[in-house]
């Protein structure tokens, strides 16, 4: 049991700077997840915490105990890959048991600490087995149960689910969660994929480019994510992104595309005369009696995926035709989430309405948050 | 060959049967290829086989398919003269010595060119490759004067180096190959699990690639086997290899041809050994351990 403090931790290959000063507390028992597009320096963030990777700058401390100089070994940690590596010439029972075995405990008590493991991840019936014979999932509980056999401070898990088929990763994913509740062990969790990431974390470390955006509860990122890269990030589809700017009074938005947005509830004074980027989720996007709406969307493609439906389109000002294409591939485009059996034709105009309170407001050059409303 | 059989032979069938056709219309002659090409290959070794057993007179007088005296008298002569016999001790002893130096430098070279990243790593690897493309005999005579001054002419480890300029750069390829194949997470588990270096590669890593090994010992026998021009030229009397033995079969009584037959047939006989151990590996030794 442990708490992890990564202060300002910075790694350089060379002259290339991967990681820009980190700063993480984590406290005992937590679950933390790091998630980020590919090459963000997630995986290397994480290779330092195991020891794996040299610390160019800053410092981690695991338990209260700086663990820079501190080899692999004597952090008091444990590391599930995604590729599982496990010993492929030794049987489950002593690809569990090695560690133990190297640490110089009795007999006795590897034994019963490999068994009590084995129980909890259901692999008694397995351990004279080889990995070879066994099938994705099982091989990845095995991974777990080397780590659980070590009993220590804190585990590591790098993307350790990226290997096995949809259907099993959400299998699996509930019992990592469970298993991490029931040994309230300190756990760092590395992965990209944001739905993983969500369902997993006790809170969420949103990284970019080297660099930790936004650190806080998944509900939290997910309501109020404090940059164009988070929101964008986290929620499936992803978060439309509208140009546009703050009326003179504060109280109205003027998209690029031309529609208004009126219905606001809150001033903007502040903001008054300033460009910014809206952000709405597809979710926030209200179907509404012709009359009422923002804006019209004309529907482009149409997805149908059983609890809902995602619709693709242009927006359009009520009467106008349809706005010149801007810009390439998806640039322009909204995707709106609509319930259950939503009849929605290609070529469709929905009068849509955005969700007081639950629109965001980004600084377009920088992309970092303004206000709500 | 098969095929073309087989599409004449379909045209003829009804259609309806399609591309699968019954099995005892496919084997008419397609055992005729192989067979002959057996045969070619064996003929040479079972010619030699054949002279073994004959006396050299049977040999130089007659042109026999088998023997017409039968005689084991060549090899019990190799078996009793020193000269011969040790020559396949000698033979074998720089061959093995051989062996075992160019697996154990070869191992940490190449476990440091497939996990580490240094300053001109792959030139040096390739560099290593080129090693290869030199003929053996050039070295000769450098290497004749420089161990004859440091002492160390007509020694069994005088050749087992020598070789050791060919058989360490082709060790490290197959290895690195056979390496680089085991996830680098294997190592890194095995240093959060506590392991030190050496420990680790002895009981994870050795044991992984252990047909990688093997393979690679295999591969440096064979070179060092039947290289003939540098383990003679680097031996007298001491350490002279059964190759350069061989080469000595005239007496007052002119060439002794049965016995060249079979000392010929006993040389085969290592490297049909050692290949049988390998023989499920030997196709990734020759992709030099890459899959």
């Amino acid at each position: 049991m442990a708490d992890i403090a990564i202060k300002n931790v910075i790694k350089r290959y060379g002259d290339t700077q991967v990681i820009h000063g980190v700063s993480i507390d984590i406290n005992d028992g937590e679950l933390i997840v790091i998630v980020g597009p590919s090459g963000c320096g997630k995986s290397t963030l994480l290779r330092m915490v195991a020891g794996l990777e040299a610390i160019s700058g800053g410092e981690i401390s695991i338990a209260g105990r700086v663990v820079n100089r501190l080899e692999p070994k004597d952090r008091d940690i444990a590391m599930v890959f995604q590729n599982y590596a496990l010993y492929p010439h030794m049987s489950v029972f002593d690809n569990m048991a090695y560690g133990l075995k190297i640490a110089g405990r009795p007999k006795e008590e590897i034994r019963e600490r490999v068994e009590k493991a084995a129980k909890l991840l259901e692999l008694s019936a397995l351990l004279e087995r080889r990995p070879r014979q066994l099938s994705g999932g099982q091989r990845q509980r095995v991974a777990m149960g080397r780590a659980i056999v070590r009993n220590p401070s804190v585990f590591l898990f790098d993307e350790p689910l990226s290997n096995l088929d949809a259907k099993l990763r959400v299998q699996m994913r509930l019992e990592i969660r469970q298993l991490q509740r029931s040994l309230a062990t300190t756990s760092l969790y590395v992965t990209h994929d944001q739905v993983e990431a969500m369902t997993l974390a006790d809170r969420l470390v949103v990284m970019n480019q080297g660099v930790a955006e936004q650190i806080d509860t998944p509900i939290n990122i997910y309501d109020r994510p404090a940059t164009v890269f988070v929101a964008g990030f986290i929620g499936s589809p992803s978060m439309n992104f509208l140009p546009g700017e703050v009326d003179a009074k504060g109280e109205a938005i003027a998209l690029a595309q031309g529609p208004r947005l009126r219905s606001i509830s809150q001033k903007l004074g502040n903001h008054a005369g300033r460009s910014i980027t809206l952000g709405v989720r597809p979710e926030h996007l209200q179907p509404v009696a012709e009359g009422e709406q923002d804006f019209h969307l004309e529907a482009g493609v149409v997805e149908t995926l059983g609890a809902d439906v995602l619709v693709h389109g242009r927006l359009v000002e009520a009467g106008a035709a349809a706005p010149q294409v801007e810009g390439e591939g998806g640039a322009g485009i909204v995707a709106v989430r609509l319930p259950g059996h939503a009849k929605v034709a290609e070529g469709d105009r929905l009068p849509l309405k955005a969700q007081d309170g639950l629109l965001h407001l980004f600084d377009p050059e920088s992309g970092k948050r303004l206000a709500d409303v | 060959m098969s095929s073309g059989i087989g599409e004449t032979q379909g045209q003829a069938v009804p259609a309806r049967s399609g591309r699968r056709r019954p099995q005892h219309q496919r084997h008419s002659l397609t055992w005729l290829v192989p067979t002959l090409y057996i045969l070619f290959l064996m003929l040479p070794i079972y010619w030699l086989l054949n002279m073994s057993f004959k006396p050299t007179n049977e040999i130089l007088g007659s042109f026999s398919l088998y023997p017409q005296n039968f005689t084991l008298d060549n090899y019990r002569r190799i078996f009793t003269d020193p000269v011969w016999y040790w020559g396949y001790i000698n033979s074998l002893t720089y061959v093995v010595m051989n062996m075992l130096l160019s697996v154990c430098v070869a191992l940490p070279a190449a476990y440091a060119f497939s996990r580490y990243r240094f300053l001109g790593d792959k030139h040096l690897f390739f560099w290593l490759l080129t090693n290869r493309m030199a003929p053996p005999a050039i070295f000769a005579l450098p290497f004749i004067q420089l161990y004859s001054s440091v002492g160390l002419f007509d020694t069994h480890i005088a050749v087992a180096l020598a070789h050791c300029l060919f058989n360490i750069p082709l060790a490290v390829w197959i290895l690195e190959g056979f390496m680089s194949g085991v996830p680098k997470e294997v190592d890194e588990t095995a240093y959060i699990d506590g392991y030190s270096f050496p420990r680790f590669f002895t009981k994870i890593f050795m044991p992984l690639i252990a047909s990688g090994i093997g393979v690679t010992a295999f591969f440096c026998f064979m070179f060092s086997w039947v290289e003939l021009l540098l383990a003679k030229s680097l031996t007298s009397v001491g350490a002279r290899p059964i190759a350069s033995v061989m080469t000595r079969t005239s007496s007052i009584s002119g060439y002794e041809l049965g016995m060249l037959a079979a000392a010929g047939v006993l040389t085969i006989i290592p490297g049909a050994l050692v290949i049988y151990f390998v023989r499920n590996y030997i196709a990734r030794g020759f992709a030099l351990g890459r899959v």
